[in-house]
């Protein structure tokens, strides 16, 4: 008898449909979603820029500004920002209701100022990475920054 | 009986979204999905949408056979040099107001591919994107919520079609 196999089966399983769109849906443990950034633990280094397969995170120096940009239309979550984060900023969600209705609805743009040499002004990175040392000119933290 | 059985106040909320489609379309939404080079990781999600995991036609949206049926057009893949034709003369088919969807990170900017000789980069390239569906490719609860987006687009661009011409 399959076809009461079958009938018993269906009963036992119950109803299979998601109720998605009227009850929130929990994607399951793993599941790489929006990538979020928390701009407050953010220094502004772009680590995440040159390991981005798709170029979805950007950065820019312009006028003693380093521009980030996230691009959410550009990115195809593979996770490699999370990895290569070494402040724990960037990181995967669970969040995958990501449609909007245009593309600068998708980005994420952030400026970091820029910190330069006091002695050879060459940029050493974002004040909030703290250099301590310039290879160019020999400067050290500990020098102080007022220009000699 | 548990396994028929639906809370009322979710049939309360399809009632309402059908409500909401019946309002802006007078008929339940049809729509066409176009494959402008697409890797077909979106495609197999889009087919996905339709089984009974996910079930789109319990929301009265379907998804028809031919672009002259549809009220809305589900793009996936960077438009590619080979289907660029393809989709100019696929939008010149379906009836006004028409709504675009961008399915993927493809359709929605590139993706993966970029901007080459023989890719696209982006469904807004080349004609007017009304709702963008990022993912990689996006899960079929996403192109769930993408389309009710959608249908939020449509009755603006009803209104003003109503309204009459521009």
């Amino acid at each position: 008898m399959p076809l009461l196999q079958l009938l018993r089966y269906a009963i036992a399983k119950g109803r299979r449909t998601v109720r998605y769109p009227f009850e929130p849906d929990a994607p399951e443990a793993g599941f790489r979603g929006k990538p979020e950034v928390d701009l407050e633990r953010c220094t502004g280094c772009t680590a995440c820029a040159p390991v981005c397969p798709s170029a979805a995170i950007t950065s820019r120096e312009e006028s003693g500004l380093r521009v980030f940009r996230l691009d959410y239309a550009l990115c195809v979550f593979c996770g490699r920002c999370e990895e290569a984060c070494a402040d724990g900023a960037i990181r995967l969600t669970t969040d995958f209701e990501l449609a909007a209705r245009s593309r600068e609805d998708l980005r994420v743009e952030a400026s970091f100022k820029l910190f330069v040499c006091p002695i050879c002004s060459t940029v050493l990175g974002t004040e909030r990475e703290k250099p301590k040392e310039c290879k160019t000119c020999g400067w050290t933290a500990d020098l102080g920054t007022t220009a000699q | 009986m548990s396994w028929t059985f639906i809370p009322p106040e979710e049939i309360a909320a399809r009632h309402k979204l059908n409500g909401a489609i019946r309002r802006v379309f007078g008929r339940s939404l049809h729509a066409r999905h176009l494959d402008a080079g697409s890797c077909n990781g979106c495609d197999a999600e889009l087919v996905a949408t339709t089984n009974p995991v996910y079930d789109l036609q319990r929301l009265g949206i379907d998804i028809v056979a031919s672009p002259r049926h549809a009220d809305l057009l589900l793009v996936t893949g960077v438009v590619t040099r080979n289907l660029e034709r393809a989709l100019y003369e696929t939008i010149r088919a379906t009836p006004e107001p028409r709504i675009v969807v961008a399915i993927g990170a493809c359709a929605c900017s590139g993706g993966m591919f970029g901007e080459s000789y023989a890719s696209g980069g982006g469904v807004d390239r080349f004609v007017p994107v009304d709702v963008y569906v990022p993912g990689c490719p996006p899960r079929p609860q996403a192109i769930l919520h993408g389309l009710l987006v959608a249908v939020g687009r449509a009755e603006q661009k009803m209104k003003a079609v109503r309204a009459g011409p521009m």
